[in-house]
């Protein structure tokens, strides 16, 4: 609604204000603090709306090198969330003197791409207690160290406990996850993603521990892991993440499900699928399953898990859907394989809301979409080779699309792009990047014919952008259409943004919630 | 069909049908827990709500009498503002000030649906605008002491949100 009489200020208590600014997008909300200082207090005191922000310490480039006496400036004082973004952190020295005041209230700390000694580590946490999710990924860890056995270290809420591929400086290095029990009795989600071959009795005596708390596990393979997993009584996992071999793993494997019923959420690396027909008949409450497999294709075991809604599948083969089908699914993943009736099997889910394809090669027999997707509002394809015929097909049958993403399609075509604006009419998201045959002439069709269009990706020239942004009012990002700069070398796509699944059903456990 | 009596800051009485009125966090709390029973026929005062507001507010609670429960949201993501419904839409389509009354009534007589519509409304008012035009359309005075927008600039330098 426009304000039509503008200028009365109205008397609204704090919570009115923290409730208008949960509606507001992250970059407008920083810059709300800016208004008055009320808004900006506000805004700095709401947990739920700070919550929103990781507090992050990175160079725009390189490494930030941290040294004894380091002392950050301009440092946000309520912040609730922590990002060490490639940080070389040395001794005690550069942290001491601002760490512990700042850590009180911190709920989340992650550690990415950077380097800590162990003891630095063990401190840091220690002056955290309301630590609830702690996270690192690509970590070195330096100096000699102990394990989380050794110290006073303990974080009664800590609820995840992430750790993916961590060096040591020192070879023969203390493993700092021994005795990881002790120090979060209360973890509800653990994932480890680092070689176990020395620890493993230990780590799997830290999940036998934990066993009633857990309900989301990622663990490595290793040599007892699926056995002793099978033994644990009062593990009730909703959400397992494995790497399973067949068939030698097969009897201990269908074990374990019959265990493990309630299981809603499975991510598994698979050698071969024809085994998982069994999983999907124990597995009877599965919704989400994430397979990477390697070596044949053959997906029946999808009749046996009717109750699937989020499926995804990467593999480097080939695969033949058939007549197979998923009822219930709303969204799609697709990654690397090569098919030719993949949409003839996409069209036997009519809940379906969201399909992603990348690296995918789509072959002859995949002429034509022929019913209409009644239910799809995000359509992705990336890097996929397929007929253009099929493009306009699949933009036809898809009159609710609202979000669509086009990169490194070689078939796509000025034309096309003209097909897709005539017949999504509610599209509100469009990303056209990396496609060499759509020129500046698509946006006068995207000027034409999306009449609801909020947000544009694409590489057209600057002068045709700008003109766009000003007459249609959409926002527009803007993306390097530099060529060459395709592979730069950045190392930033390896940020792993491990909560982002963890989040998306866990609401329910978050104290953060009202 | 049952029905209470409400009477507003300015002395006005309502019958309301009693669904209607539980609507109101406050209204239920009073009639289930503190036990006020509406049979005596004595009107329940609702000092904070003047007769103009109470009528409004009345019209949409009987609109909506029957809503289901909303479900759950992530309390963390930024929440769409897209979705109000077109009834409420033009519902809402008042002056300033009587908007910004209703938003206090509704807190005050605790109707989650209604604030929650409310705010995506000011929150429209809000997205997209620059700092001038949101201090106008509010009328708020930019109170900072010289050197702290700054400081609050720098300090927003330090904070990403993390999406895809």
């Amino acid at each position: 609604m426009e304000a039509t009489n503008s200028g009365t200020e109205p008397q609204f208590p704090a919570e009115i204000w923290e409730h208008i600014f949960r509606f507001i997008p992250g970059s407008q909300l920083l810059q709300l603090r800016l208004i008055c200082q009320r808004w900006s207090d506000i805004i700095m005191s709401s947990p739920s709306l700070m919550g929103r922000f990781y507090v992050q310490f990175k160079q725009p480039k390189g490494v930030l090198p941290m040294e004894d006496g380091y002392v950050p400036e301009n440092l946000p004082p309520k912040a609730i969330k922590v990002l060490f973004h490639k940080c070389a952190i040395a001794g005690l020295g550069a942290v001491k003197s601002w760490w512990p005041t700042f850590a009180m209230k911190l709920t989340e700390l992650q550690i990415g791409l950077g380097q800590i000694s162990a003891e630095n580590l063990l401190w840091m946490l220690q002056q955290a207690p309301n630590l609830k999710k702690l996270i690192m990924f690509q970590v070195l860890l330096s100096g000699s160290g102990t394990g989380f056995g050794d110290t006073n270290v303990r974080l009664n809420r800590l609820e995840m406990f992430a750790v993916f591929h961590l060096r040591y400086e020192d070879k023969d290095h203390q493993d700092i996850l021994v005795g990881l029990e002790h120090k979060f009795p209360s973890l509800k989600v653990l994932r480890l993603d680092v070689a176990i071959h020395k620890n493993e009795a230990e780590i799997l005596q830290s999940v036998r521990t934990l066993q009633s708390s857990l309900q989301r596990l990622h663990l490595p393979r290793g040599k007892n892991v699926l056995a002793e997993l099978g033994k644990m009584n009062q593990l009730r996992l909703k959400e397992l993440q494995l790497d399973v071999r067949f068939p030698q793993d097969l009897e201990q494997w269908t074990k374990f499900c019959k265990v493990q019923q309630q299981l809603e959420q499975l991510t598994m690396t698979a050698n071969q699928s024809e085994f998982l027909v069994e999983t999907g008949r124990v597995l009877r409450n599965l919704k989400r399953l994430s397979l990477t497999l390697h070596g044949d294709m053959e997906v029946s075991f999808l009749d046996a898990m009717p109750g699937l809604e989020v499926l995804e599948i990467t593999a480097d083969s080939k695969i033949d859907f058939l007549a197979h089908k998923s009822p219930n699914l709303t969204q799609f993943r697709l990654n690397d394989v090569e098919t030719e009736d993949l949409f003839q099997y996409l069209q036997r889910s009519q809940k379906l809301a969201q399909i992603y394809l990348s690296g995918c090669r789509l072959g002859k027999r995949e002429i034509s979409v022929t019913k209409h997707f009644r239910s799809l509002k995000v359509l992705s394809l990336e890097d996929i080779t397929c007929d253009a015929d099929l493009l306009v097909s699949l933009f036809g049958h898809s009159p609710l699309l609202e979000d669509l993403y086009l990169s490194w399609i070689k078939s796509l075509e000025d034309e096309h792009v003209l097909v897709a604006c005539k017949r999504l009419r509610r599209l509100k998201k469009l990303s056209l990047v990396s496609i060499r045959g759509v020129t500046d002439e698509s946006a006068q069709y995207i000027q034409r014919y999306c009449p609801v269009l909020e947000e544009l990706e694409a590489d057209f020239s600057d002068q045709v952008l700008d003109q766009l942004e000003a007459d249609k009012k959409i926002r527009i990002k803007r993306c390097d259409s530099d060529w060459s700069g395709f592979d730069s070398g950045e190392d930033d796509s390896e940020d792993y943004d491990a909560e982002d699944d963890y989040d998306e059903d866990e609401g329910a456990d978050d104290v953060d919630d009202d | 069909m049952s029905t209470i009596k409400l009477e507003t800051s300015d002395g006005v009485k309502f019958t309301v049908k009693t669904q209607v009125a539980k609507c109101s966090g406050t209204i239920r709390t009073m009639l289930e827990d503190i036990g006020i029973n509406p049979q005596d026929g004595e009107a329940i005062p609702l000092s904070n709500v003047h007769s103009t507001i109470l009528q409004k507010i009345l019209v949409w609670a009987e609109h909506h009498v029957d809503d289901p429960e909303p479900p759950r949201e992530d309390a963390d993501a930024a929440k769409r503002t897209d979705d109000i419904c077109s009834w409420d839409e033009d519902f809402l389509k008042v002056d300033q000030r009587t908007l910004f009354d209703v938003m206090l009534a509704a807190n005050y007589l605790d109707m989650k649906q209604l604030i929650a519509v409310c705010c995506k409304t000011v929150a429209n008012m809000i997205k997209g605008k620059t700092a001038d035009q949101i201090r106008r359309t509010f009328n708020i005075e930019n109170d900072f002491p010289p050197g702290e927008e700054d400081k609050i600039r720098l300090r927003n330098q330090f904070c990403e949100e993390r999406s895809r």
